[in-house]
């Protein structure tokens, strides 16, 4: 059989004995949604290919110890790969709170928006796309979606939306339990 | 310390991303530890967050980065780090030339000394050989991604549809000139730019778009020896969203929002 016809699972296993092929095919069967869902995130893209190429080395490095009980290698990579990015967010996030006064120097004055504000208009962009987050009620369809495009953790989307950590991390769980079941078939 | 149900509970959060702190690490311990129902409970999840990456439009990594990630393998198994990793293609040729000749030494009973000493300057031409391979692979991948980049500046340029946005030089920089063509069918553009400084080693050229009223880095570029500089852009908002485009003097690495000088805007 071509390698490339191989499952996801059969590549991890020929990647954990040092296999460059079926590690290029893993690559580009997967590298274009990561990359997408990175540049959405980070919304740099020049940033979103450090982060992606981080993931895959860590993928290479790390192969032996994925474990297809947890996940499945896209979900596995994806995991990785997003929390890379977290990291980064919410390095930039403290980065940008030391950086507040400067950004609202004279240039941009009148051009940008408040910071804060950015991010609950993009997540509202983004509600639009994404047709599974409808069936959920605005607010935990925005509790996931925080977490999910803009890195946010439990206590940060309280935060942002003014709201207990409690309700918080009750939205995400209600809301991911919900999205189960209307995914349910598909799995 | 948590009990098993709520720390099941957190498995949808941690696959979001959205765990922090002691939570964070106490879930990933107990994970750790192995628990057939918490890696049901994840497997589910990050089966949902799938689900939801495929929402978002795919993006094709460049050639640059494909090339980097190459590099970097290369250099993980040159340093003997893969792990079963058959011997390099690029050197089998020659440890299997050192195996016959060891074969042929002991066969005919050549001096011990003279046999290390052949297998010694095999080694050296190994080594040189696989030296200049990668030299020759690293030019390459230099020259592809060089080729790759103008073809596709060609491709936007001359796409139909495609719109050219004059940045001029701010007081600063009364001199420098900048112009971005934007292709709106794919959301990528290529700006270029002339008559800028060159910039201290701490310092870079930033280009940005302000889309919806927020500036966007498009990336960060250097300077030719002659003052011009060019950059690929994708992701662009969409043409009808943007309202300005500029380059600013940043931070070497660049910023995530604008912090420097405004040199170039239009």
């Amino acid at each position: 059989m071509n390698i490339s016809e191989l499952e996801d699972i059969q590549l991890m296993g020929r990647i954990a004995s040092g296999d460059r092929e079926a590690f290029a095919v893993l690559f580009e069967r997967h590298a274009p949604l990561m990359l997408g869902v990175l540049t959405r995130m980070l919304r740099r893209r020049d940033e979103a290919e450090e982060v992606l190429q981080e993931a895959f080395l860590q993928a290479w490095d790390r192969a032996d110890t994925y474990s297809p009980q947890r996940a499945t290698p896209r979900g596995w990579l994806l995991l990785i790969s997003r929390s890379r990015a977290i990291d980064r967010i919410r390095s930039r996030q403290s980065r940008s709170r030391r950086e507040d006064a400067v950004l609202k120097e004279d240039a941009w004055k009148s051009e940008v928006e408040p910071i804060g504000t950015e991010s609950l208009e993009e997540s509202e962009r983004a509600a639009s796309l994404h047709g599974a987050l409808t069936v959920l009620p605005v607010d935990q369809r925005r509790c996931i979606e925080l977490a999910f495009f803009e890195g946010l953790s439990h206590s940060q989307i309280a935060d942002t939306l003014d709201q207990p950590l409690g309700t918080v991390k009750s939205r995400i769980l209600l809301g991911m339990r919900k999205l189960r079941d209307q995914l349910a078939p598909a799995f | 310390m948590s009990t098993h149900e709520e720390l099941l509970a957190r498995i949808p959060a941690y696959a979001l991303g959205a765990l922090d702190g002691d939570e964070l690490r106490e879930l990933e311990a107990h994970l750790e530890q192995g628990c057939e129902e918490c890696d049901r409970e994840l497997l589910a999840s990050t089966r949902q967050v799938e689900s939801m990456a495929e929402s978002v439009e795919p993006a094709a990594p460049s050639e640059m980065m494909r090339a980097r990630l190459e590099r970097e393998l290369d250099k993980r198994e040159s340093a003997g780090r893969s792990r079963a990793e058959p011997a390099a293609r690029s050197t089998w040729r020659w440890q299997a030339a050192a195996a016959v000749l060891l074969t042929l030494a002991a066969w005919s009973l050549w001096d011990r000394s003279q046999l290390q000493q052949q297998v010694a300057q095999l080694d050296d031409e190994r080594a040189t050989a696989v030296a200049s391979l990668a030299e020759v692979q690293e030019q390459l991948d230099r020259t592809q991604v060089v080729l790759a980049r103008l073809a596709r500046a060609g491709r936007i340029v001359s796409a139909p549809g495609a719109r050219n946005i004059v940045l001029a030089g701010l007081e600063s920089a009364a001199a420098a000139q900048g112009q971005t063509f934007v292709d709106p069918a794919t959301r990528s553009a290529v700006f270029y730019a002339s008559n800028l400084e060159p910039l201290d080693e701490d310092e870079t050229y930033q280009l940005w778009f302000i889309a919806d009223g927020t500036p966007v880095s498009a990336g960060i570029f250097e300077v030719e020896n002659d003052g011009t500089a060019t950059l690929l852009v994708d992701n662009t908002a969409a043409l009808d969203d943007i309202q300005l485009w500029a380059v600013t003097i940043e931070p070497a690495g660049g910023v995530p929002q604008p912090t420097g000088q405004m040199v170039l805007k239009g």
